[in-house]
């Protein structure tokens, strides 16, 4: 190591403009405070004198604690950090004299066990993460409020307490190798937030349901078989992230959840169908179903009242949208891309505040007129499909801005294009046109247009055309700018 | 001689005498690469890999490039927020700050970027164009990349373009036959570095100054994946050809786990930009202005 430093150095005077800027006082060095902070390594802080302005206290680096008491020298530390500190072989012994202790990071640590001491400190919020070789936690007894216990591969195991039931708000447990909750989890009935994701559990606890002021529930990337009916009871959930579980077949019931915000549903290849009582989550804001086995969407789930944004993509299994589209008043973004849809219905012209919608990569070879009504659809994208037409009346939709019509076999464009006055940018790569089309000349809002080069396309005369009309007008981009 | 320069430090701590222990230390030490026109891709007498080609770029700009690698130290600077070291089952060891920061999507290095740029009093090299959030979702951040918009001549951190990576990391003596014996000095990769990344600048430093620029981590590129076709560019920030339908990032200088065939400098592997991947880091740049 040294060699190598001695090699930097040796770079920077060969290369002769070498600077070492300092950015803190000398004077005090390695003891001086920055807005009530001290950064400083383990091996370095006995030469700390008292200081009763240090408020945080960044514990960084290499070396061993030497013997020292961080509350005598720092009495008014809230916020204590001890991170990445590879060479200590414990914590500090007198963290529970720290009074005014109200967060405690151990990040980075080479401990594999926690001191018992931590059973009794009380913090309010408390994270253990990137702990390599960290294995066991003791009992937490405290009233904390907030535990983060993240990235930390060799911990299987939870304590059986995680603090004083009543108080406990947020527990994120991600990226650890946890292989069963307690089933003392029940008992933090107050929990707001749980995310376990990144873990290898099978099951969940059957207390799960009596944590009935719960949230946020991020049960992503564990080996679950199944998912409880429990779930289905959570009443106050507002958020539901389910992401990358290679069992689950079935969801349990969700029609109670009333409040649920959001629900995300991701690379779940097993998942065959969704429950039908979805249709009565009259909260639902955001709705994602990508990368699932699912065939068909229930009738009516995206008629919810409250649903702004839908992404239904990637679902090869899925060939079918329901019919009757158009209740839901607040629809302003739906992606169906990557699907295996064959049409698209033409109740989606009731969508009245729909402004973006993504349907790439499906099997349509039309597209519905009443498409072509939607008042405020600014960005829309059919690329790789079959189209052989647009709807002829494509220049009602005044707000339209982008339109992305890449690898679909159009030989020629409707001529109301030239009715859109804010379409700036149209993808017209591997679009087979045998004539240019006269409506899109007459477009003056073009700015980007996406267009093969003029060797590589079935009609090269069509593209020069378009070049030289447009030239100086517009940028001419790649398929996917 | 082209004149390579180290140029800057930025850091939250005094640097003294004592630097080998000042872990507290968080700093970007940069080279300064000049404006000019340079020769890349594989050297003659060499056949070209797939997707490879000699040319020749020109930089109307300078730029300055990291030493080293991204590292823990220097994302712990900015964020509280540190992505899982031990993704897909990373072999563990010990953290220091000084070891490369991985597991990072490419979604994740452009954020910090702009974050870094903030920090730093610098602006930020990105806008991120509406739905920002959804960079983080793993699969909406391959799309979403494509509406991410570079302000190139912006002086924030930013990924290298592949042109300003090969040029930075030009290293004569690699661009030549790539042995075991040539690359062990500099390069942590697959016969040394027991299956792990290691710290940064703990190798020989390449010819022009920079750490790691062979092995220890992949490094993720600013471009969407593509082919070469004009043979003089002048400050190339896309390809002349991306592939269609592919939003894979190249990712540059082989790592801790790569043979020594895929730590030449021309090589490009690529990757999907949502990948968090144990090999995967980043080296940030940022265009100097005129004056610097």
């Amino acid at each position: 190591m040294s060699s190598l430093l001695q090699m930097f150095r040796m770079v920077g005077v060969t290369l002769g403009s070498f600077q070492l800027l300092s950015c803190s006082p000398s004077t005090t060095y390695p003891c001086s405070v920055v807005d009530g902070t001290l950064t400083i390594t383990p091996e370095k802080l006995h030469r700390c004198t008292e200081n009763s302005d240090v408020q945080r206290l960044k514990i960084q680096g290499a070396g061993k604690f030497s013997t020292f008491s961080i509350s005598q020298i720092f009495p008014f530390v809230e916020d204590l950090h001890i991170e990445f500190t590879p060479d200590i072989e414990a914590l500090p012994s007198n963290l529970t004299e720290l009074e005014h202790l109200h967060s405690l990071h151990i990040v980075g640590s080479p401990l594999d066990t926690l001191p018992n001491t931590l059973s009794t400190i009380s913090v309010q919020h408390i994270k253990i993460s990137h702990n390599p070789y960290l294995k066991e936690i003791p009992n937490l007894q405290g009233s904390i409020e907030h535990i983060q216990i993240e990235a930390n591969p060799s911990l299987q195991k939870l304590p059986n307490s995680l603090g004083q039931s009543g108080h406990l708000r947020t527990l994120k447990l991600e990226n650890n190798a946890i292989v069963a909750l307690p089933d003392t989890i029940g008992q933090y009935r107050g929990l707001i937030t749980l995310s376990l994701r990144g873990n290898h559990l099978q099951e969940f606890p059957t207390t799960i349901d009596q944590l009935y002021r719960l949230d946020a529930l991020d049960i992503s990337d564990n080996p679950f078989q199944r998912i409880p009916d429990g779930i289905g009871h959570l009443k106050e959930l507002r958020s539901l992230t389910l992401h990358h579980l290679p069992n689950i077949e079935s969801l349990p019931n969700l029609g109670a959840l009333t409040h649920l915000h959001a629900l995300s549903v991701v690379d779940c290849p097993q998942l065959k169908s969704l429950p039908a009582d979805m249709t009565q989550l009259d909260a639902l804001a955001t709705l994602e179903i990508y990368t699932t086995g699912i065939e068909t969407i229930p009738e009516n789930l995206l008629n919810l009242p409250n649903l702004e944004m839908v992404k239904i993509r990637m679902n090869r299994t899925l060939t079918s949208i329901p019919t009757e589209l158009g209740t839901g008043p607040a629809l302003q973004f739906l992606m169906l891309d990557q699907n295996n849809l064959t049409s698209i219905p033409s109740s989606i012209g009731q969508l009245r505040k729909l402004e973006t919608l993504f349907v790439d990569e499906n099997q349509l070879r039309t597209l519905p007129n009443e498409l072509c009504t939607l008042p405020n659809l600014q960005e829309l994208s059919v690329a790789h499909n079959q189209l052989n037409s647009l709807c002829e009346n494509i220049g009602a939709l005044q707000q339209l801005r982008w339109l992305n019509l890449y690898a679909n076999p159009l030989k020629t464009l409707p001529y109301s294009l030239q009715k859109l006055p804010r379409l700036s940018f149209i993808n017209l790569w591997d679009v087979p046109l045998t004539e240019v089309p006269e409506g899109l000349i007459k477009v003056s809002s073009l700015r980007r247009i996406g267009l093969n080069p003029i060797g590589d396309h079935s009609y090269p005369k069509v593209i020069q055309q378009l070049r030289t009309a447009f030239n100086g007008q517009v940028q001419f981009v790649g398929p996917d700018e | 001689m082209i004149a390579f320069f180290i140029s800057q430090f930025s850091c939250v701590q005094s640097i003294d005498s004592d630097l080998e222990s000042s872990h507290t230390t968080v700093m970007t030490s940069t080279v300064s690469i000049p404006s000019g026109t340079y020769t890349i891709g594989p050297p003659p007498l060499i056949k070209a890999p797939p997707h490879t080609k000699a040319r020749t770029v020109t930089l109307t700009y300078n730029f300055a490039v990291s030493t080293t690698e991204g590292t823990l130290g220097e994302w712990l600077a900015v964020s509280t927020t540190i992505p899982n070291q031990f993704c897909d089952n990373a072999p563990i060891h010990r953290l220091t700050l000084q070891h490369p920061i991985r597991c990072v999507s490419w979604c994740d290095v452009i954020q910090f970027a702009n974050l870094k740029s903030k920090h730093d009093g610098f602006e930020p090299a990105y806008h991120f164009g509406k739905n920002a959030n959804t960079l983080n979702h793993t699969v909406d951040c391959n799309e979403r990349a494509q509406f991410v918009s570079l302000r190139h001549k912006s002086t924030g951190w930013r990924l290298p373009t592949e042109a300003e990576w090969e040029i930075a990391s030009l290293n004569r003596s690699a661009t030549q036959n790539t042995t075991v014996s040539s690359v062990n000095n500099q390069a942590w990769f697959v016969e040394n570095s027991n299956n792990m990344p290691h710290q940064v600048a703990t190798r020989a430093p390449n010819s022009n100054g920079l750490f790691d620029t062979q092995g220890n981590l992949h490094e993720w590129i600013w471009e969407r994946f593509g082919d070469f076709e004009l043979t003089d560019p002048v400050d190339p920030i896309t390809y002349d050809k991306p592939i269609p339908s592919t939003y894979t990032r190249p990712i540059k200088g082989g790592a801790f786990n790569s043979t020594t065939s895929n730590l030449t400098v021309y090589n490009r592997p690529n990757a999907s930009p949502s990948l968090r991947h144990p090999s995967i880091g980043f080296r940030l740049v940022r265009t100097l202005p005129s004056t610097e």
